[in-house]
């Protein structure tokens, strides 16, 4: 891999992690804010202020920029040649740069105490919303480098499979421009004007259906690179190939398709839709679980022919077998874990009628962090170890490290987690900076709380040493192996043109999305309106 | 992009992908959006006829499944009263000097000069009140949302930017020198006070009657006005003698209050005398 490459990944996965810490610590300072016990420093404003930075950097600046420099690393590593634009990658780079820069800064000052996900007709300052559509605009750059790479080496190896890595960096990077459209149409429209003070109302329904546009699918965003690994990075790591080739293409088409129209499920709650809409994109959403349970079928294939080929016996002898040493394992079956819990709580929200029972509780919290922070971090932390010899020219000079830090990460997050989804069927609200623990309504949380803390605290040394090991560990033997990607059992030979690219399932996305939400967009154009007087939170009133 | 053409039978896979895979989506769609806009509808307790049902499935207000429609006379909405942006325009601009003399004419008798009531039974102070509620009740009285016989022609006097005006004189006055009277009230008071009782769908008092002013617009402060003026009041609506609260909050809420909690909220609220440090 080249020089100028491996400055273009490092750079973005290093800012991405460096940020990736800050808002760890973050996140910690904040369990222990709302826990019976204090925290320094502790008041609403500094609480909010601290949620909005956590969410910004972990729901916007890690995966965005970990998903660029990834994919930058995937297009030059799998297709095996140059990666074209790269004067676009850097400007891409530098443009999120100034946006994370631009939208920390209000944060810090208390002008932008809205979180992540806006809540208008609260309003921040509005270079808190201009640094957040820089990043986006970085992005959008990265998305034109990922189909220029994919295009020039189709057109130079025409009829000839895209190596299904490719494949799926080119179906998340379609993925990402699609989650963006909604966010965009939001900022732009009705919160810069609001955030500049050249509008007085805000039509709220709008803006969070707009919202949901993006809230949904930009989770899946974050998550395929995790999907990714599962497919192409596990199996070679477990000495075994890739039970199918097709069922990995599937699944990546499935989350580009059944990620978007589905937004609404966010909105169940929400009095400005009927209840039509809000089943239809429930049923949609049923059908994400399809790509979801492939994977793991998939994936646990995959596991068992290498696990018997490394002489595993009989029903479960293959399990004891995989060289659960290597951090790539280790950190898939702690994801499978961590997907399995978080999963089956998903699907309690993402129903209509039971989303009632945890609607805005820390169940919510609790689902994100299990699925998100818990089974597609660790696979970030994964992809790290795994690409880093490449980036740094070094191999690690121990695993066990790592293997530590996977674990503790592991355990921290389903500490924390657990106790949250608890908490949640008792009613504790989220987005609650403290609770009165003195009050016998509220008192049999507190227990719950500390030892959630408890999973924090191992959660901040468990990102605090993935930092120190990627700093401190590669300094081994030097790396010349090449980045092998697993190969499938049977060998895609020629595909049909569906499976080779994605002409068909933007048509088809493009058509789910109309039909799912021009409805529920167009009736605040044609007989709905929910104004809301803007509220400046940089303003302080 | 590719110019080789596709072999026959990789061109027969892809046209089965396309069919199949279009087909697959599109009848999914159609048969989740059949279930969600006229079977389940339809079928749901009252559902009425289709038209009906698919128009409720859609949120188009005027179909909603319970139609707890009032009959035209009660179907006015409790105050029109709406805080818009003008009308924070005038509230903002409104001038202390011009309410002064409006005050001094017309309300003065009754609320005091000072802003304190001269007829703790009937009469509430109005000092250091805030503006939209007093703004909000003066409003209420103009249209008859709140029905008294002695308000209703000064109220009826006063154009908008007038009544803002009263409205911004009173509230920069200094508040009665009272504390909220919490020694003189039982535990459970000030539980109702602080957190409201969820078992009755009470929300504590204080959410929005308290000093952070954290409730909807035009809901006033409490503490200091006399307790029979407030003890009044609640009765008022628990009768729904008054009836100028939206979406009946206060009617619902007192309508769950004993006589005894009514009593004794509105002698927390009436407060005691601070003392006088000389």
């Amino acid at each position: 891999m080249r020089s100028s490459i491996k400055r273009l990944v490092l750079a973005h996965l290093g800012v991405a992690f460096a940020a990736f810490a800050v808002a760890a610590v973050l996140g910690a300072w904040q369990m222990t804010a709302r826990s019976p016990w204090s925290a320094p420093y502790a008041t609403p404003n500094t609480y909010f202020a601290a949620v909005t930075a956590h969410g910004t950097i972990m729901a916007y600046v890690l995966p965005t920029l970990f998903t660029m420099g990834f994919g930058y690393f995937v297009a030059v590593t799998a297709l095996d040649r140059p990666l074209p634009g790269l004067r676009l990658a850097w400007t891409g780079f530098w443009l999120a740069m100034l946006g994370v820069v631009m939208a920390i800064v209000p944060i810090l000052l208390g002008d932008a105490t809205v979180l992540y996900t806006f809540y208008p007709p609260l309003t921040a300052s509005v270079f808190y919303y201009f640094g957040l559509v820089l990043v986006v605009v970085g992005s959008w750059l990265w998305i034109a480098v990922m189909l220029w790479a994919l295009a020039a080496w189709k057109r130079d190896n025409p009829e000839k499979p895209v190596p299904l890595a490719m494949f799926a960096t080119a179906a998340n990077a379609i993925l990402w421009l699609w989650t963006t459209g909604g966010v965009a149409v939001e900022i732009l429209f009705q919160i810069v004007p609001a955030s500049l003070g050249w509008t007085e109302t805000i039509d709220v329904g709008l803006a969070r259906t707009l919202f949901s546009w993006t809230l949904h699918p930009i989770v899946y965003f974050w998550l395929l690179p995790a999907y990714i690994a599962f497919y192409t990075m596990v199996p070679a790591a477990a000495g075994g190939r890739l039970y199918s080739d097709t069922m990995g293409r599937l699944s990546f088409i499935l989350f580009l398709l059944y990620s978007l129209p589905v937004g609404m499920h966010h909105l169940f709650m929400d009095p400005e839709h009927g209840t039509g809409f809000k089943f239809v994109q429930m049923s949609l959403t049923v059908l994400v679980t399809v790509p979801t349970l492939l994977t793991i079928f998939t994936i646990c294939a995959s596991l068992e022919i290498a696990g018997r080929l490394r002489g595993g016996k009989g029903i479960f002898g293959w399990i004891a077998a995989l060289p659960w040493q290597r951090p790539m394992v280790l950190a898939t079956g702690l994801a499978f874990v961590m997907l399995g819990f978080g999963g089956f709580g998903g699907i309690i929200n993402m129903s209509y009628g039971m989303n009632a029972m945890v609607h805005n509780t820390s169940w919510v919290t609790a689902h994100f962090h299990l699925i998100f922070g818990g089974s597609v971090v660790i696979m970030y932390f994964a992809i790290a170890y795994e690409i880093w010899p490449h980036v740094v020219g070094r191999e690690a000079s121990s695993l066990r490290a790592i293997r530590v830090q996977l674990w503790s990460w592991c355990i921290g997050m389903i500490i924390t987690t657990f106790p949250w989804h608890v908490l949640g069927l008792l009613g504790s609200p989220r987005r609650v900076d403290t609770f009165d623990y003195a009050n016998p309504a509220m008192a049999g949380w507190g227990p719950w709380t500390e030892v959630s803390v408890g999973g924090g605290l191992i959660l901040l040394a468990g990102a605090l040493l993935f930092v120190w090991n990627l700093a401190t560990l590669y300094r081994g033997e030097p790396a010349t192996r090449p980045m092998r990607y697993a190969l499938a059992l049977h060998l895609p030979a020629r595909l049909p043109r569906s499976l080779n690219g994605f002409a068909l399932w933007n048509y088809l996305v493009a058509f789910l999305m109309v039909a799912a939400y021009a409805y529920p967009i167009a009736q605040f154009v044609i007989f709905k309106d929910y104004p809301a007087l803007v509220h400046r939170v940089d303003l302080g009133g | 992009m590719a110019a080789i053409p596709d072999l026959p039978e990789i061109a027969s896979l892809e046209r089965s992908w396309r069919r199949w895979a279009t087909l697959l989506i599109l009848g999914f769609f159609a048969i989740a959006i059949a279930l969600a806009l006229i079977v389940l509808p339809t079928r749901e307790p009252g559902g009425g006829d289709f038209f009906t049902a698919l128009c409720r499935a859609l949120g188009i207000s005027g179909y909603e499944a319970i139609p707890t429609l009032p009959p035209a006379a009660t179907a006015a909405p409790a105050s029109d009263v709406v805080w818009t942006g003008d009308l924070r325009r005038i509230l903002a601009s409104a001038s202390k000097q011009r309410g002064a003399a409006i005050a001094a004419d017309n309300c003065a008798t009754c609320h005091g000069d000072d802003g304190l009531s001269t007829d703790k039974d009937q009469i509430p102070n109005l000092a250091a009140q805030s503006d939209e509620a007093i703004f909000k009740e003066l409003r209420d009285y103009a249209t008859g949302a709140r029905v008294w016989d002695l308000m209703a022609a000064p109220a009826q006097s006063l154009n908008p930017q007038q009544m803002a005006d009263v409205a911004a004189f009173y509230a920069a006055l200094p508040p009665a020198r009272v504390a909220p009277a919490a020694d003189g009230v039982s535990i459970e008071i000030l539980r109702l006070v602080h957190e409201g009782d969820p078992s009755r769908g009470i929300p504590g008092c204080d959410s929005c009657h308290g000093m952070s002013k954290s409730g909807p617009e035009g809901a006033p402060f409490l503490v200091g006005h006399p307790a029979s003026y407030l003890d009044a009041q609640l009765q008022n609506f628990a009768t729904a003698a008054r009836h100028n609260d939206l979406f009946e909050r206060m009617r619902t809420i007192a309508r769950e209050l004993t006589r005894d909690e009514t009593h004794q909220l509105a002698i927390y609220y009436g407060g005691n005398p601070l003392p006088v440090y000389k």
